[in-house]
């Protein structure tokens, strides 16, 4: 694990929590607080900025729907800063699983989400999954990936124009207004990576399906991460200028 | 002037403090004093002064009158509009008078003079002031308009008959354009307020029926939900799924689908089987995630496929002892896929009973006449996962 507070006790892991609703903000920390240490807690955008610039935690669990606008706004935001991402990592905390929300958080920077439902054992090992620099892929959100990066055919048999790479997606499930690149489509291995995540298994048991190792697995979970983020214009131009594309 | 009422009613020790402090003419000395904050007595002295002297007084407080904004109207008094004409018409031919005296009417013709009076006087007069409620006092609002639309247009003819030196053809168009002009005038300002107004109510209304469908509709989902998970406190895999199927039912209502969902026919394979999920849950208090990558239509054999997926997911409600069921549909070209599994408890597929018809009708049997097919994986422990796949 990379980024080791010298602080706190040694194996745990910083975590700010940014969550507008303090009931459940409590709550959190008290599932996480014997686990993780809770370094600070904020209950806005710009409180949630000034928390991360400040703390630079290993994990920032950010909700989605803040009042003074979107958690994404505060990933957006510091990675512009430019924020080291291999030592803070940012999880999205969201009750909505709408395709819009959960894209836009996942494609400023976050590693997934996980949804408010979700129980303290499962909130700690994602925490720490996060730190570890993996992807947290929710089977919703390997539907959304599927629905926007597979670049297939949707509504009433109309087949997509690949040389143009124009897509034609079901209104409702397609939120970019970007134009796909091939950089970005998914290649078959990640594909099936991704059905087998919608179709609700594990790391672990998608590699016994396909015959390959978890890490195999982690490793193309994060190259679609990459491939989503790319989509974030940010993300885009940088990899632009580091592949000396511009 | 909100703070009009305030500073009336405060008793001043100040040495004008006799000065009356509420409007007496048409309220525009009243007005000043407010804008200014000085005192009644002080501005009302001013304005005779200035009067006096070649009447510039007058024409100030005219033009101050069409000006200043209006004061909020005094409840307790009681002809506000009628002292208000009063005064204008007074105040009016007070300078059609000096003006004439003065002998200023000398070097102008007495026609211009009459006519710029005639109109300035229709537009005070025609004018919407602000202590004038337009929905109470229609009539009043008419006569106001109609008089007040006659001098103007009056008073420009005055104008016009006084310019003769006109050719004929550019006479008429010029009378024309000045009543058109004259009209606009008058009825410009009314319409404006009167549109403003008209929708305001109607924003009002809106919101109105906006609040009451909300509390309808919270009523009818909400508040029954919340009472059912009081009297199943106890059970709290129930509350559970009850809350989750009223998160999905008001997550689709603030999206924006109104009324019963399950009135409208399905048109394409997504909602078809988000129906069928949700109908599962609640009939057997599980979970379904479903998630489904891309749409078509619901074809014959796409049908058989939702039949199936449905079959599929009461078996691992009733028996595959879990709470949460994915279901992942795709269309992927020309086939169509779904995968239906559980962790729940599994089965031996080689070990049912030859007389348990349902997976061998209910799936097989109803995909094989579409063309489909169905692949069943289970083992003891391991739960269960149906595949189901047909040509669109």
């Amino acid at each position: 694990m990379s980024g080791e507070p010298v602080s706190s006790g040694p194996g745990t892991l910083r975590v700010v929590v940014v969550d507008d609703h303090s009931l459940f903000r409590r709550g959190v920390i008290e599932a996480i607080g014997g686990s993780v240490d809770v370094v600070a807690e904020a209950d806005d955008v710009a409180s949630g900025i000034a928390a991360v610039r400040l703390h630079q935690p290993d994990v920032a669990l950010i909700d989605v729907q803040l009042p003074s606008g979107s958690g994404a706004e505060i990933i957006e935001t510091l990675m512009a800063e430019g924020i080291d991402p291999e030592r803070t990592r940012f999880l999205g905390l969201s009750v909505s699983e709408e395709p819009a929300d959960v894209l836009r958080l996942v494609r400023s920077g976050a590693r997934g989400y996980v949804t408010k439902r979700i129980d303290s054992a499962d909130l700690v090992a994602t925490i720490e999954e996060v730190a570890a620099g993996n992807a947290i892929f929710s089977p919703r959100l390997a539907g959304v990936v599927l629905n926007e990066l597979s670049g297939q055919t949707s509504t009433n048999g109309s087949v997509d124009d690949r040389d143009t790479q124009r897509r034609t997606t079901n209104s409702e499930q397609s939120v970019g207004d970007h134009d796909m690149s091939m950089l970005q489509r998914l290649s078959p291995r990640e594909r099936e990576v991704m059905q087998h995540l919608a179709r609700g298994y594990t790391y672990k048991e998608i590699g016994v399906e396909l015959h390959i190792s978890a890490r195999t697995v982690e490793s193309h979970t994060g190259a679609v991460l990459r491939k989503l983020q790319l989509s974030n214009r940010h993300a885009l131009t940088h990899w632009a200028v580091r592949n000396n594309v511009v | 002037m909100t703070t009009s009422a305030l500073t009336e009613d405060r008793a001043s020790p100040h040495l004008f403090g006799l000065a009356a402090r509420r409007p007496r003419l048409a309220g525009v000395g009243h007005r000043v004093a407010l804008q200014l904050g000085a005192d009644h007595l002080v501005v009302r002295i001013g304005f005779i002064l200035l009067g006096l002297t070649a009447g510039a007084g007058l024409v100030v407080y005219l033009v101050l009158w069409i000006v200043l904004p209006r004061a909020t109207p005094d409840p307790t008094d009681r002809a506000p509009a009628l002292r208000n004409d009063l005064g204008v018409i007074a105040i009016t031919a007070a300078i059609m008078a000096a003006v004439t005296n003065l002998g200023v009417g000398e070097q102008l013709p007495a026609t211009l003079l009459w006519a710029v009076g005639l109109v300035s006087f229709g537009l005070v007069l025609s004018s919407p002031g602000a202590e004038f409620d337009l929905a109470r006092s229609r009539g009043g609002a008419l006569v106001r308009i109609v008089a007040g639309g006659g001098f103007v247009v009056g008073g420009l003819a005055a104008l016009l008959a006084s310019t003769q030196t006109v050719s004929q053809l550019a006479y008429s168009a010029l009378a024309a354009l000045v009543l058109i002009g004259g009209l606009a005038l008058v009825f410009g300002p009314w319409l404006t307020r009167a549109l403003a107004m008209a929708e305001r109510e109607r924003a009002e209304r809106i919101r109105a029926e906006e609040r009451t469908d909300l509390a309808a509709h919270l009523h009818d989902s909400v508040l029954q939900t919340l009472n059912l998970i009081q009297n199943r406190a106890n059970e709290p895999h129930v509350t559970a799924v009850l809350a989750r199927q009223q998160e999905r039912e008001l997550r689709r209502w603030l999206q924006g689908h109104n009324g019963v969902v399950d009135d409208e026919a399905d048109t394409s394979l997504r909602p078809a089987l988000e129906r069928v999920a949700a109908e599962v849950e609640e009939q057997y208090l599980s979970v379904v995630e479903c998630i489904v990558v891309g749409d078509c239509e619901l074809t014959p054999s796409v049908q058989a496929l939702v039949a199936a997926t449905r079959e599929a997911l009461i078996n691992a409600g009733k028996f595959a002892e879990t709470q949460l069921v994915s279901l992942y549909a795709e269309v992927e070209g020309e086939a169509v896929s779904a995968f239906i599994r559980d962790r729940g408890q599994g089965f031996d597929p080689a070990a049912v009973p030859p007389d348990r018809q349902g997976i061998r009708t209910s799936i097989h049997g109803r995909l094989e006449r579409v063309g489909g097919s169905a692949d069943i994986r289970s083992r003891p422990g391991e739960g269960t996962e149906v595949r189901i796949e047909v040509a669109r």
